[in-house]
């Protein structure tokens, strides 16, 4: 359930494996257009890649139009209770919740469109909200990660001594912990009391903890990769020429990891949703009143047998948006180098 | 070798310390943390409390209790604080639940990763492989909890096949022992087989276009021969290292989502319960266990790694 | 996660309007106390109970739940007991357990005697003495018992006992020879005869060791004893041959097995196709299913009133509840049918604390200040009151626990403090640690959820909670009332039927004042499968599931 990479010993820690030889015209022949051109070309032509793409773009814009849909169609907020009242359905009033708790199913109209939950709120409303709200703390963490981690990596891989003393065992301390574990841990601890002037129920609070718990999954293979890149003549000549460190590390060590970084983000991205419905799941993630996908399938797995779509509907969405992030995430990596090639893994 | 090992077992042990410091720190922070209280109940008069607080030391120093904690843990006496039981025996009882649900539906990830991925490498391009290609994907994006409540829905519920959660020891009833485990096995196997298939192909295609492989099929080795002997043993590099490492984690209790959802008594259910409790003696406990695991299985797959590949020197 | 604390009392209410229904087609006969429902009863077998819930130790010296009671209380009888079997407004009748007799009282009310009968022995043979009455009181002390305040505060030299300062307590004296027991208590307390009719006080050997005993249980004199134990996954207790208490009846199955899974829609599946043989009655029966059970399982599906209450607690000593209409308005603005729809129907709307089962209890819910309890809210009263609080705006932080119906609950009441103008956000807080989370001296909740379920069936029990006493961590709106507290006070003294309209006078008292926000009071699901005698079981509200009243077909 976690990013996996081997151990960076090594070929960078990114887990090599290779695609068949692209025998196409344009592989074989020198081409005069740059990598990232040839990249974007290769991956314009993968359909399968495109389409998911499509889906994911889609499936984000309906979550981002949300508080249209609330206030112009469902007519009712995301956290609205109404568990006394009613809606019509073919015409005729339904209570919204049942005098013994059992709440409305799909009535495929404008009100109450996928049902309701136990407190008589909107399920299609919640659906989009917890969309948002899933996907900003994947982005959240994908962003921390992918800052952090690049960072850490950096820093290790380049500088040795010090840093790395620093920063690798920490890597490997926040590494050996089962990615769940330690989530739920930081999870049930900060939802508490929060950190500092963030509250407990705060969207970044589970943000922080994806962003945290994941950083060695990047930050390790980039050390590997850095590492190997430093060890290049040019670095060295570089070096006598007077160019300063900094310069250095940003102007010729990452463009060459740079393609590594671009090939994690999707699957850090997949990762980090996936993760947060799993705090979600355990309680430990995203808290009551709010909605996440995570907290929509928890809550409807008590009706699986009577309202199955209660939680297959949130699940369905939640497997089709990583499942996009993860096919276009493929293609990426085919475009980029279709020899070598990077997996991870939730 | 020697160097190897000491060098391990010396980071290994630096480890434990550096996991159980950092559990024992995350539930030191949460405000509301009184343990004495919980102890204690919700009935407790003040002086009860106070009287918990000396009997378990919480009036001490950070660095005392964590001290105290420690020794109460390589003693074997530490007790949890939501039900009074010996941790270290709830682990020894519970492990055994754990490990036969990982071991076997390792086993079934394993053996099915290798026949997918070989048969994928073979075919690459075809309809088998790009069929494997989506089930991989699929299989990465569904979270547990839902895979498993839908098993038990679908085949403990509507088609009353398997049992409806629970367990069964393997020594009182082996038959009921595995046909209480059945959904469990394949909840944990379909998540790892589709991803361990696809790294065992592009590890199996990166091998395949070498020359000592066009040499070997020169020689008139069969193609399964050649396959089996030269290609596979050459790229199961990839795949031991990430088995291994996740291989260590669900020992250690990471299928604590299947074991909830299945009411498995094993330690990740253990685990679960004592997060929530805000109970830290089990989650100390158990981080230490799971992280002993990854050291002596990244140690292992090193092992394996150089076994496999003859230029590769344990330096630890 | 998920520790439902405190035990319940009593048996059965018939006396209200509201469930004589119930009562009439309950199953128990009214005859002689023990004396077993059918005459034919088949004795024998092994029935299984399925809960979500485990009880926190099987030894009764550290453990204080329902679920524990329900266990527990069969294998070690107190000096005095409640009665079994027996339903009727007569409310849980102590009567003699261990002793002869129920106690003298002299002393203007300080000094206990009890006679042990004569003869008696533990399941292992072992003879009861007196003074193992003393050894257990101590253990509880020592342990400790998670109800211990209640040998320490009222027992002479309790305290001293539990600061280190005594060997033992010097308020109980025994003579092995006789069988007597004297107690003397610090203050006149007519609620000690309820407490020594828990199991918890009941006499153990004195070589049972004065710690948690979790893996074993402890060996007491009940209609049952120990089996195995596989802590919070199995409990087993197995017929004890050697019982044998006059009036205390002696069980029919031979094996009893408490299995605990967390999923309890799993457990109600389980009892639905009979592969198990008692839901426990301290779970909810999920909503998802009630309508199934309904249907096909109307003749062993029941549901049965119990002497416990839900409130919302308000804290008077800062803003925004420090205000008299801040709580009104929300006592005004509160629908308890909402509440009761969120706990699948399994709630009786009512505002007063004191449940209509018990002395006191059983004033209308219709006669609630600003709406009737079982009635729709009074959102205009209640936005005027906001007005001449003044509080609109002020932000509060609601409390409540994540199991279910209670997250639910606390999403709804958050939601209507917000329509009443507070700005409102919720705190979710785990099952398990939430009582101990929000009786602490440092956190000052502005508002959350509470529950209380009997521990025995007297009105000093509920009305104590918002005694303003210090150290009591009970009470977390912090009310400190001196009228209330005199008559808390004063009351206990005499026996509740003798004052009844006064307690029932303090509890609208507090209601006036707004004191708790209480909506409603618990019925619990009466569920077996097929082979079990329906009508037999007893779902007792002091035992919940009487476990020597459960008898297969």
């Amino acid at each position: 359930m976690a990013l996996d990479s081997a151990d960076d010993r090594g070929a960078a820690g990114v887990v090599v494996t290779a695609a068949p030889r692209d025998l196409s015209p344009e592989g074989r022949q020198p081409s005069a257009i740059g990598p990232w051109r040839l990249a974007g070309r290769r991956l314009r032509r993968n359909k399968v890649a495109l389409f998911f793409l499509a889906l994911f773009v889609v499936i984000v814009a309906m979550c981002l139009l949300a508080p249209v849909y609330s206030a112009h169609i469902a007519g009712i907020g995301p956290n609205t209770n109404n568990i006394t009242g009613t809606v019509s359905v073919a015409g005729k009033q339904q209570d919204v919740v049942s005098l013994d708790g059992v709440p409305i199913g799909p009535t495929w109209g404008a009100h109450y469109l996928l049902g309701a939950d136990t407190n008589g709120r909107d399920l299609a409303v919640r659906l989009l909200y917890g969309g948002r709200t899933s996907l900003l703390i994947g982005a959240i963490a994908t962003v921390i990660i992918i800052v952090l981690g690049t960072l850490a990596g950096l820093l290790s891989g380049y500088f040795r001594g010090a840093a790395d003393f620093i920063l690798r065992p920490l890597m490997e301390l926040i590494w050996s912990f089962p990615v769940v574990i330690l989530g739920v841990a930081l999870g049930t601890a900060l939802a508490i009391g929060g950190i500092g002037p963030v509250k407990g129920n705060s969207v970044y609070i589970p943000a922080f903890i994806i962003g945290v718990v994941y950083i060695p999954y990047l930050g390790k293979p980039i050390r590997g990769e850095v590492m190997r890149v430093r060890n290049q003549d040019y670095i060295d000549a570089a070096r006598v020429q007077g160019m300063g460190h900094w310069r250095i590390m940003f102007s010729e060590i990452m463009p060459n990891v740079s393609s590594t970084i671009i090939v994690f983000v999707p699957l850090i991205l997949a990762s980090s949703i996936l993760l947060e419905s799993y705090l979600s799941f355990l309680g430990a993630g995203v808290q009551a009143p709010n909605a996440s996908w995570g907290t929509l399938i928890s809550d409807g797995l008590d009706y699986l047998q009577t309202t199955p779509t209660f939680s297959l509907i949130p699940g369905a969405m939640l497997v089709l948006t990583v499942l996009s992030i993860n096919v276009v995430g493929d293609g990426i990596r085919d475009a980029l180098d279709p020899r070598a090639q990077v997996r991870v893994r939730t | 070798m020697a160097r190897f090992v000491t060098r391990r077992v010396a980071s290994a042990i630096l480890l434990l310390f550096a996991v159980s410091v950092v559990v024992f720190g995350i539930f030191e922070v949460i405000p509301s943390y009184n343990p004495a209280r919980a102890i204690a109940g919700r009935n407790a008069t003040t002086t009860t409390v106070q009287q918990v607080s000396e009997k378990f030391g919480f009036n001490k120093p950070v660095y005392v209790q964590y001290g105290n904690t420690m020794k109460l843990i390589f003693t074997g006496q530490i007790v949890d604080y939501s039900d009074n039981l010996n941790v270290v025996q709830q682990f020894g009882q519970r492990f055994p639940v754990t490990a036969s649900l990982v071991i076997p539906a390792a086993l079934i990830w394993m053996a099915g990763a290798l026949l997918f991925g070989s048969l994928s490498a073979l075919r690459a391009g075809r309809l088998m492989d790009r069929g494997l290609t989506v089930a991989a994907i699929v299989g990465v994006s569904i979270p547990v909890f839902l895979l498993a409540a839908v098993l038990l829905y679908a085949f403990a519920f509507r088609l009353p096949w398997f049992p409806n959660t629970g367990y069964v020891q393997l020594g009182d009833n082996p038959a009921e022992w595995a046909y209480h485990l059945i959904l469990p096995w394949i909840a944990i196997a379909a998540l790892s087989v589709g991803f361990y298939s696809r790294v065992l192909r592009a590890s199996a295609l990166d091998v395949i276009n070498q020359d000592f492989v066009r040499t070997a099929k020169a020689k008139g080795l069969s193609e399964r021969q050649v396959f089996v002997r030269h290609v596979l043993r050459n790229s199961l590099m990839p795949i031991v290292t990430l088995f291994g490492l996740d291989f260590a984690a669900l020992l250690g209790g990471a299928a604590l989502v299947t074991e909830t959802v299945f009411n498995l008594p094993g330690i990740g259910q253990y685990e679960a319960q004592a997060i929530g409790n805000l109970d830290v003696p089990p989650i100390m406990v158990g981080a230490m266990f799971t992280a002993f695991f990854v050291v002596l299985f990244s140690a292992l797959s090193d092992v394996v790694y150089a076994l496999l590949d003859p230029r590769i020197r344990l330096t630890g | 996660m998920k520790r439902y604390l405190r035990p319940l009392g009593a048996s059965l209410l018939c006396g209200t309007v509201a469930v004589v229904a119930a009562c009439s087609s309950s199953a128990t006969s009214t005859g002689s106390p023990g004396s077993t429902a059918s005459s034919a009863a088949k004795n024998g077998g092994t029935i299984t109970i399925d809960a979500g819930t485990a009880p926190l130790s099987a030894d009764q010296g550290l453990d204080f739940t329902t679920q524990g009671t329900e266990l527990y209380s069969v294998v070690n009888t107190p000096l005095l007991t409640f009665q079994r079997g027996v339903s009727g407004v007569g409310g849980a009748k102590i009567i003699p357990g261990l002793a002869q007799a129920l106690p003298t009282v002299t002393n203007g009310g300080k000094t206990y005697t009890f006679m042990l009968r004569p003869g008696l022995v533990y399941s292992n043979g072992q003879a009861i003495k007196a003074s193992d009455e003393t050894y257990a009181l101590e253990r509880d002390i020592k342990i400790p018992w998670q109800a211990a305040s209640f040998v320490s505060a009222y027992i002479a030299g309790g305290t001293a006992y539990a600061d280190g300062k005594a060997k033992t307590i010097s308020g109980i004296t025994t003579d092995d020879a006789t069988g007597k027991i004297v107690v003397n208590l610090v203050a006149p307390f007519a609620p000690i005869e309820d407490i020594f009719a828990l199991a918890g006080t009941a006499p153990v050997p004195p070589s049972t060791p004065m710690k948690n005993l979790a893996n074993t249980g402890t060996i007491g004199d009940g209609p049952y004893m120990w089996g195995p134990i596989t802590p919070n996954q199995s409990y087993t207790l197995v017929k004890n041959p050697k019982f044998d208490v006059p009036g205390i009846p002696k069980g029919h199955a031979n094996t009893i097995i408490f299995q605990v899974n967390t999923n309890v829609l799993a457990n109600a599946e389980a009892v639905l196709n009979n592969q198990a043989d008692v839901f426990d009655a301290g779970d909810t029966l999920p909503a998802s299913i009630i309508s199934q059970v309904q249907s096909q399982a109307s003749d062993r599906y029941q549901e049965v009133p119990t002497n416990s209450s839900y409130y919302w607690f308000m804290a008077v000593n800062q803003k925004p509840f420090n205000n008299l209409y801040a709580r009104e308005a929300v006592l005004a603005a509160m629908d308890d049918r909402a509440l009761s729809r969120l706990d699948s129907g399994l709630l009786s709307p009512d505002c007063h604390l004191i449940p209509p089962g018990i002395v006191g209890g059983g004033s209308s819910p219709a006669s609630c200040p600003f709406h009737p309890a079982d009635g729709p809210p009074n959102m205009t009263e209640a936005k005027s009151l906001m007005q001449k609080s003044g509080m609109i705006g002020q932000p509060v932080t609601v409390y409540g626990e994540e199991r279910a119906p209670r997250r639910q609950w606390l999403d709804y009441i958050t939601g209507v403090l917000n329509s009443l103008g507070f700005k409102a956000t919720e705190k979710v807080v785990n099952s398990s640690v939430y009582f101990t989370t929000i009786g602490a001296p440092t956190l000052k909740p502005q508002f959350g959820f509470g529950d209380w379920v009997q521990d025995f069936p007297n009105p000093w029990d509920f009305m104590q909670l918002f005694a303003g006493n210090a150290g009591s961590s009970l009470n977390y709106g912090y009310v400190n009332d001196p009228h209330y507290n005199s008559q808390i006070n004063t009351l206990p003294a005499s026996t509740p039927e003798s004052v009844a309209s006064q307690w029932t006078a303090l509890d609208n008292y507090a209601v006036g004042k707004a004191y708790y926000a209480v909506y409603g009071h618990q019925e619990f699901p009466k569920f077996y499968s097929d082979q079990m005698n329906f009508q037999a079981g007893v779902l007792s509200v002091e035992y919940q599931t009487d476990l020597t009243s459960l008898e297969l077909k």
